[in-house]
Order: C-alpha cells, then sequence, then structure tokens
C-alpha cells in the first residue's frame, strides 16, 4: 500500500525454473511495484512470499540473489564495463576475468573494449545491464523492459538470450510494454491492472484464439461463404479475403468450404494477437 | 554475509565514489578544512612551544571553528550523503547491488562507510603536518 492506495491486490503467481513470465499492464498496473517487492527493494504491507527460498516478509533482512535487469541501467560511468562488471561481480566474490569475459560475450559484447562507458550507446548499455544480471548465473532473472532502446538485430538477439536462459533452467518474469516482444518469448503472461491480476494466459497453448484467414478466387464466393450457415465470418480484411472463426479444426473448414463450391485460393491458420486481448480485456475491465 | 564480501561491497562503493565529480568536489573541500584546522594546529604548536600533538589534534581543531563545521556539513552531509540514497535508487545501483550483498543489513553498512570516508582527508594532513612539525 503506498499512501492508502492498494498499489498490488491479492496478486497470486509462481515462476518455475525454465519458465518465462510476461508482466503487462497499463502504466500504474502495479509492474514495478511487483518487481520491486521481488527483489526485496520494497517490503510488502501483507501478504507472503518465497524468492528462491527467501522469505519476502517485512520481516526478513535477507535478500534473495537473483539478477536484475533495469530500465535505464547506471554504471561508473569513467570505467569500462569489464570493470564495471569486475567490481560488480566482486562483491560476491567471483570476478575473475574468466567469468566477466564469458558474460560479456554471452551478450554480445566485446570483452577486450577497454572504452569507458560513457562512450556507449543505449543499446551497448542494456546489453552490458543483460551481462551484470546473467554473468553469476542466478537462478531467477528480472528483466524490466529489456529491449528498450535496442536495435531489431539487437531485440531479436535479446529475444535469443532470454529464450536459451529460460532452457538452460532460469526463471524469468519479463516486463515489458511491447505486446509483441512478450508474446514471442513468454511461456506464460499476466494481465496487470489496478494492481490486480485480470488475466493469465499462455500464448503458445491455444489460450490466444486460433482463427482462419481465407482468400477466395472470386468476389461472387465472397458472398457465398457469407451466406453459409456452417462458417462464422468474423471480418472482411481485403478485397478478397476473410477472417473466419475456427470453430471446428481447418481441414474440416477447408473441406465444408469446398462442398459448398467456394473458389479458394489459400487459407492460412493463425491465432489472437496479444495486443488485441490486452486491448479487449484492458478496456473490458 | 562473509568479509570479503563485505570487503568487496566497500571496494565497490570506493572506486564508484570517488569516480563521482560530486565527491571530487566535495574531497577538495575537505582538503581546505584539513589545511585550515592543520594551519591552527601550527600557530598554537608554535606559539606555544607543544612539542607534542597528534592528528586528533587536527579533528579537534576542525570542529571548533564554526565556519569549518558550516563547510564540513554542507559538504559531507547535505551535498554528498542526505540525497544519496534517493540518488542510488533513481540511478538503479541499488537493484544491482542490493541482491549481491544477501542482507540488508550488509548494504546499510556498506553505505555508512562512505560517510567515514570524509575524515580521510583531514587525518591524511594531520599526519604530513605533523610529520613536518615534530
Amino acid at each position: 500500500m503506498y499512501a492508502k492506495r492498494r498499489v498490488l491486490d491479492g496478486v497470486d503467481l509462481t515462476i518455475r525454473p525454465g519458465e518465462v513470465l510476461g508482466l503487462v499492464g497499463p502504466n500504474g498496473a502495479g509492474k514495478s511495484t511487483l518487481i520491486r517487492i521481488l527483489s526485496a527493494m520494497a517490503r510488502p504491507t501483507e501478504g507472503e512470499g518465497v524468492v528462491l527460498g527467501r522469505s519476502i516478509r517485512s520481516s526478513s533482512s535477507k535478500t534473495p540473489f537473483l539478477g536484475m535487469m533495469i530500465e535505464r541501467p547506471t554504471f561508473i560511468e569513467a570505467l569500462s564495463g569489464r570493470s564495471n562488471l569486475s567490481l560488480l561481480f566482486g562483491i560476491r566474490g567471483d570476478s575473475s576475468s574468466g567469468v566477466v569475459a564469458a558474460a560479456l560475450t554471452k551478450v554480445g559484447l566485446d570483452p577486450e573494449d577497454r572504452r569507458p562507458v560513457r562512450t556507449y550507446s543505449l543499446g551497448m548499455r542494456q546489453r552490458l545491464s543483460l551481462a551484470q544480471a546473467i554473468g553469476e548465473n542466478p537462478s531467477f532473472l528480472v528483466l524490466d523492459e529489456p529491449t528498450n532502446g535496442l536495435d531489431p538485430s539487437g531485440i531479436i538477439a535479446m529475444r535469443t538470450i532470454i529464450r536459451r536462459l529460460a532452457d538452460e533452467g532460469m526463471g524469468v518474469l519479463l516486463a515489458s510494454h511491447l505486446l509483441g516482444e512478450v508474446e514471442a518469448v513468454c511461456d506464460r503472461v499476466m494481465l496487470l491492472k489496478e494492481g490486480r491480476v485480470i488475466r493469465t494466459l499462455r500464448p503458445f497453448q491455444d489460450d490466444l484464439a486460433p482463427f482462419v484467414l481465407l482468400e477466395v478466387e472470386r468476389e461472387s464466393d465472397l458472398a457465398l461463404v457469407c451466406s453459409m450457415s456452417g462458417v462464422r465470418v468474423c471480418r472482411r480484411l481485403g478485397p478478397l479475403l476473410l477472417r473466419l472463426e475456427l470453430t471446428e479444426g481447418v481441414p474440416a473448414t477447408v473441406r465444408t468450404l469446398a462442398a459448398a463450391g467456394v473458389g479458394i485460393e489459400a487459407v492460412y491458420r493463425d491465432r489472437d494477437s496479444l495486443e488485441r486481448v490486452y486491448l479487449q480485456e484492458v478496456a473490458n475491465s | 554475509m562473509s568479509r570479503s564480501r563485505t570487503f568487496s561491497l566497500i571496494r565497490f562503493e570506493l572506486v564508484r565514489v570517488l569516480l563521482s565529480t560530486r565527491w571530487l568536489v566535495a574531497m577538495l573541500v575537505w582538503l581546505l578544512v584539513a589545511k585550515l584546522a592543520a594551519r591552527s594546529v601550527q600557530v598554537y604548536v608554535y606559539g606555544t612551544g607543544t612539542s607534542t600533538w597528534s592528528v586528533f589534534d587536527v579533528h579537534a581543531a576542525a570542529i571548533n571553528s564554526s565556519f569549518n563545521v558550516g563547510l564540513l556539513l554542507l559538504t559531507s552531509f547535505v551535498f554528498v550523503a542526505c540525497d544519496g540514497i534517493a540518488r542510488d535508487c533513481e540511478s538503479r545501483y541499488v537493484h544491482m547491488v542490493l541482491p549481491r550483498t544477501g542482507d540488508r543489513r550488509s548494504w546499510w553498512l556498506g553505505r555508512r562507510d562512505r560517510r567515514e570516508r570524509a575524515r580521510i582527508p583531514i587525518r591524511v594532513l594531520g599526519c604530513v603536518c605533523r610529520r613536518g612539525l615534530v
């Protein structure tokens, strides 16, 4: 609670090793507060939680060791990325040059680069921030807007790194406003609004409704499809392109259309985007 | 938290602090205060013919003058220490350092050490002056 206002209310979440959980919500939804609580930066006024075996209750002074990559990271500007990592890793006692070089290499930075951090671009800082988060192989990683400021190839590289880390067994909490990125990389997505979880969905497991894009040969086919009782047309997307609701499997839908004499140019199976679900859910709630 | 981890945290804080512009300015002011304090001790030592004095005389002389105290307070507390935590949170250092300490108390200890460093220039200059006099 902040100033008698509930910032988070009834949030219940478990992140398993190897899972990437996305946290999505409008500004002020409570994402940052949740991250702060999980990483022991803030104490909850009530509730219970365990992060890597350590309680996050207010009475505990112990903090869990987790990798944190936060938005707009700051480093010692006069030192190189390598020296920064060496100092940071030294706190836990493993600042050997091999560990530092491995962390930098993993995120695509040159370990031999001796330039001070003040000369780094925003993308390089983001990579350095990721290197400091993953360099000591934490079991749990918290990423807050990790693709902020990255170029397209950097975004793809970041996505690959996150997936690889999850495949290696690291639990990842990813907060981002880039819904496409969240959808592409997360196993589970949690929609937050006004401190409450309004929906949790699994993008890879058809929690996003599947549909069929149908391209017909002629204009007359459109009218034919729209008049069919077994097919439900959601929207017309182009001159000869329709979006159909997938009530049965794609082969069955195609058979039904073909049997009715519809000239089929192409059929694509797709699913709802997280963006559409997000807008729907946030607006509805 | 192990002893080596505490030292590493202090080392990290030390490097970070010494490479920040604010602290360099503060250090210069503290050196000035130490110089003024050492000067007053020197005057006293020559004037009274006292042969034994220590670094702590410089400390005492530094806080005996309201001007020096004002400067020390202004630079040590207002300029350097008072918004230190706010700045750390704002600059997100705390997010990188606190999980590594494993303990909130150790983090506070590391931060307290920063204020202790305000005494270093006074002690160093006191030692230099004493050596030159005795």
